[in-house]
């Protein structure tokens, strides 16, 4: 079983990796499966069969230069776009945090943070309980009535997290979540990300275009191409945790890493020209 | 396009509303100082005005001395006319308001989010929105008569488009990435309209609102004007006019300066309720 996974220690530019047979149903190896997803905009192609398996509880980021179709494969994650070729699926809830400011800004912070469960039809003195307990993991308890605009982008930031966390899903997408913040607020966030998540069992795909941001916190760093995109790097990062702390980062290892990253990135952008 | 020039329109009057409250960044007065001369300035005109009035520098059958205007204004105050005028007034610009609000707001809305009705309804409501309202006035006394009937139609009337056409507007303006958030919550069509639409709507839809007041006011006065019978501060400013009794007819223009006042002060309050959020940006 374990064989039908791309091995990332032995394939370093994965062209046609072993694409799993998709399964109906709850698959307990796979959170989360793309195979051959292509995305076709007019005629522009976005993305070129992409192929990604990630285990549950997994923490994969995908880092690609701008507009290499990175944001176009998460809607398809998310339903909300369908692909123009092949198939994407995902066990299990999934919540997205979103690329931009998403907050709802007529909502408070509790109330943004409640939504999903809102939608679900959760009473509203139960749904804020979970909100403001959210909240408070992510250090905003404090601010459960303030609206969006009061609060900082960090605050911001870390409020779209809770609202995402509080429908406790098992796959939890971000696009470039701390792609606006500054580099010290993101240091942070990066930290406090991985430990929220390290308290869970919840599966995260997220996307950046920082290397070193991707670094500092996968498990496995996906490396896509310029458009159209494709995954021209699947790596694992051995790296011990916790690793997002600035001087974590200037270690031979993870310079190293980093670099081998780059060099896939650059050459994917070569090759595009 | 025309939802274009709408949402233009409202940031205008959102600048001009504001650029009222602003100070100019060049000359930072203290509030209370700015207060004492936004209090002193009118004063001291309305005195400049008493002695150019008194002394025959102005002529006082055109612009009589502020003390007999105000003469004339407790007098009718007093008498009970000027309240029942302003009473009347009101309860048009209200009822007729509100007759046009309701179902502009339902259409609007649907129009923002129903692609087909709006390419079905948009061109006929933008071709009546741009004729001026007054001048369907003659229409309305074929159909209602001479009558209380035909200055709540003019309300209604020219409450309608305006309301109607920010409120899809309202809808058209709300960010995609909004209802990205409620589909990827999972949010049924239903929902999505109650907790995106709705709401990202409502600051579009509120100005709307106090358009269509402002102009329902106008339209008021005006077919009080031409409508006779019944009381109304456009009833008694051309009474004035027909018996030229100038004091009395500034008593009504400063009758309807204070309703616009009031009706403005009340679409503050309603704004202050229901976009909380709003406050202080
Ligand atoms: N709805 C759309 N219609 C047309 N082109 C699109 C659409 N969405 C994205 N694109 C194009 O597809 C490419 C990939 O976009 P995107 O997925 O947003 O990239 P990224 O998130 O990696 O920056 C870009 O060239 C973008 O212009
Ligand atoms: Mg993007």
């Amino acid at each position: 079983m374990s064989n039908e996974w791309v091995e990332p220690a032995s394939v370093e530019v994965v062209h046609e990796p072993p694409s799993p047979p998709l399964r109906s149903g709850h698959d307990p190896h796979c959170s989360l499966l793309i195979a051959h997803c292509s995305q076709q905009f007019g005629a522009v192609p976005a993305l070129a069969s992409v192929n990604l398996a990630v285990r549950p509880g997994e923490f994969v980021c995908l880092v690609g230069p701008s507009g290499c179709g990175k944001t176009s494969l998460l809607r398809i994650l998310a339903g909300l776009a369908r692909p123009t070729g092949g198939t994407a699926y995902l066990a299990g809830r999934v919540a997205t945090v979103f690329q931009g400011q998403s907050l709802f800004p007529w909502l408070t912070a509790v109330d943004n943070v409640a939504y999903g469960l809102q939608l679900a039809g959760m009473p509203t003195a139960r749904r804020r309980e979970i909100a403001i307990e959210q909240l408070r993991r992510v250090g905003l308890e404090r601010f459960a009535r303030a609206y969006p605009h009061t609060l900082s982008g960090g605050m911001q930031q870390r409020v779209n997290i809770a609202r995402a966390l509080a429908v406790n899903p098992d796959v939890l997408l971000m696009d470039e979540p701390f792609g606006s913040l500054d580099e010290q607020t993101r240091i942070l966030m990066q930290e406090q990300l991985v430990a929220l998540w390290q308290g869970s069992d919840t599966t995260v795909l997220f996307v950046t275009h920082s290397v070193d941001e991707a670094v500092a916190m996968g498990d496995r760093v996906c490396v896509m191409s310029a458009r159209p995109g494709r995954i021209i790097l699947d790596l694992p990062i051995d790296l011990p945790r916790p690793r997002t702390r600035y001087a974590d980062r200037e270690g031979i290892a993870f310079r190293a890493t980093a670099t081998r990253i780059w060099n896939v990135l650059e050459q994917g952008l070569r090759t595009e020209d | 396009m025309k939802d274009r020039t709408m949402i233009a329109a409202e940031s205008t009057e959102r600048e001009i509303r504001q650029g009222i409250r602003l100070r100019p960044q060049s000359l930072p007065l203290s509030p209370r100082r700015e207060r004492w001369l936004a209090f002193l300035s009118p004063l001291f005109l309305l005195l400049l005005w008493e002695i150019a009035a008194r002394s025959g520098l102005l002529n006082a059958i055109f612009f009589p001395p502020p003390t007999a205007i105000l003469g004339a204004l407790k007098r009718l105050t007093l008498s009970g006319e000027l309240p029942l005028d302003m009473l009347a007034t009101t309860r048009r610009v209200v009822v007729g308001f509100v007759l046009g609000f309701i179902p502009a707001a339902a259409v609007g809305l649907l129009m923002g989010l129903s692609g087909t009705l709006r390419a079905v309804l948009l061109p006929i409501t933008s071709l009546i929105y741009a004729i001026p309202k007054i001048a369907i006035l003659p229409l309305f006394l074929v159909i209602f008569g001479l009558g209380e009937q035909s200055k709540v139609a003019m309300i209604v009337a020219s409450s309608f488009f305006f309301v109607l056409l920010n409120a899809m507007a309202g809808v058209l303006a709300i960010d995609r990435l909004h209802l990205d958030v409620a589909h990827a919550f999972g949010a049924s069509r239903w929902q999505v309209i109650r907790t995106v639409a709705l709401p990202g709507a409502l600051p579009l839809v509120l100005t709307g609102a106090r358009l269509a007041l402002g102009f329902s006011l106008i339209v008021a006065v005006g077919s009080e004007f031409v409508i006779p019978g019944g009381h109304g501060i456009g009833t008694r400013i051309w009474l004035s006019w027909q018996i030229l009794d100038i004091e009395q007819m500034y008593a009504g223009l400063i009758a309807a300066a204070l309703l616009g006042v009031l009706l403005n002060f009340l679409m503050d309050e309603i704004e202050r309720r229901l976009l909380p959020y709003r406050r202080g940006t």
